[in-house]
């Protein structure tokens, strides 16, 4: 059955065979036994790109364009390793980083797939630039 | 009777709550919850399909958060129309059992940050208690909650967190001190 994104939320509760782990494992084999046995690791327990999507076009059709966009992001962000993730973080904090460091960083994430964080980055740093907020 | 009081005054002023300072508005600080008289109007210019000023500002004094508004939050599509509403329509559709909440959250999204403010300065506390449940958006709200401890044990935030889900908290974050403390204290410590 095609997702529908009107009627399918929450998917766990309501399509859980759209719902899988980074790994593959189906959502319904997600379980505390399957934990305590060690074929269940930490990394499993995490969204996918997949799952982001089809929530973020949940919040589209209800409407919510904003939440559908972070979500999009979220998606992007997914595969991206945590280290990089926190040193972004940082990185945007008022005053961190120059603009060239800025655009390495967003140049990093259109490497990674992920054009809307990259564009959301850029934005940043055309703001930073103006009100002064670039570090130096 | 200058000089006297009676004992339960007496014994009412040494209370630990009575050290406790109620802040009186202070309107010309900015120290207000609405109408305050250095309120921008609102406004909003469109030309061209981008926004050159908004409450007061032309575009070369947008700060971060004005930028951000401009760019993700205003929809242009609605903003003309919802902006052209006065003040008192709008105040009065929030408490209208007749207008459904959808038509408000579309109207919502072409509103400026003062023309919000001037809206809600019209409604007294009982009517923007009726707004706020008027415009959930889920019919029954979950209860959040954060979950923390200062010793930073993974085992006992799990505990704490699945303690608080069976006492029906559905939706919480675990916050981690060491996280936390760079900006606030933590919120509950042992």
């Amino acid at each position: 059955m095609a997702f529908d994104p009107a009627t399918d939320y929450p998917l766990g509760a309501r399509r859980p065979d759209l719902v899988e782990t980074p790994s593959g494992v189906p959502l319904e084999e997600v379980t505390l036994a399957a934990a305590r046995a060690g074929t269940l690791t930490a990394a499993d327990v995490r969204a996918t790109p997949v799952t982001l999507r089809r929530q973020a076009a949940v919040a589209r059709a209800a409407g919510r364009a904003q939440l559908a966009d972070n979500l999009e992001r979220a998606a992007e962000l997914a595969s991206v390793p945590d280290d990089e993730l926190l040193e972004i973080y940082t990185a945007l904090r008022p005053g961190r980083s120059s603009a060239a460091q800025l655009e390495e960083r967003a140049a990093r994430l259109d490497e990674l797939d992920a054009a809307k964080t990259a564009a959301f980055v850029r934005e940043a740093a055309a703001a930073y630039r103006e009100r002064g907020l670039l570090a130096g | 009777m200058p000089g006297r009081s009676s004992d339960r005054f007496a014994s009412r002023a040494e209370k630990e709550l009575r050290r406790e300072l109620l802040v009186s508005p202070v309107p010309e600080l900015g120290l207000v919850a609405a109408n305050g008289p250095n309120d921008p109007d609102p406004e909003l210019v469109v030309e061209g399909g981008v926004v050159t000023r908004l409450d007061g500002r032309a575009a070369a004094e947008f700060d971060v958060i004005d930028r951000f508004l401009v760019a993700h939050g205003l929809d242009l599509g609605i903003a003309v129309e919802a902006m052209g509403r006065s003040d008192l329509a709008i105040a009065r559709m929030l408490v209208d059992v007749d207008v459904p909440r959808e038509e408000l959250v579309r109207l919502a999204r072409g509103l400026t940050p003062a023309k919000l403010a001037r809206v809600v300065g019209l409604l007294d506390p009982v009517e923007l208690m009726f707004a706020l449940k008027k415009l959930r958006a889920r019919r029954a709200p979950g209860n959040q909650a954060h979950v923390t401890n200062l010793k930073e044990s993974p085992a006992l935030l799990a505990a704490d967190a699945a303690e608080a889900s069976r006492v029906s908290v559905s939706e919480m974050s675990v916050v981690l001190a060491k996280l936390f403390a760079k900006r606030m204290s933590p919120p509950v410590g042992p």
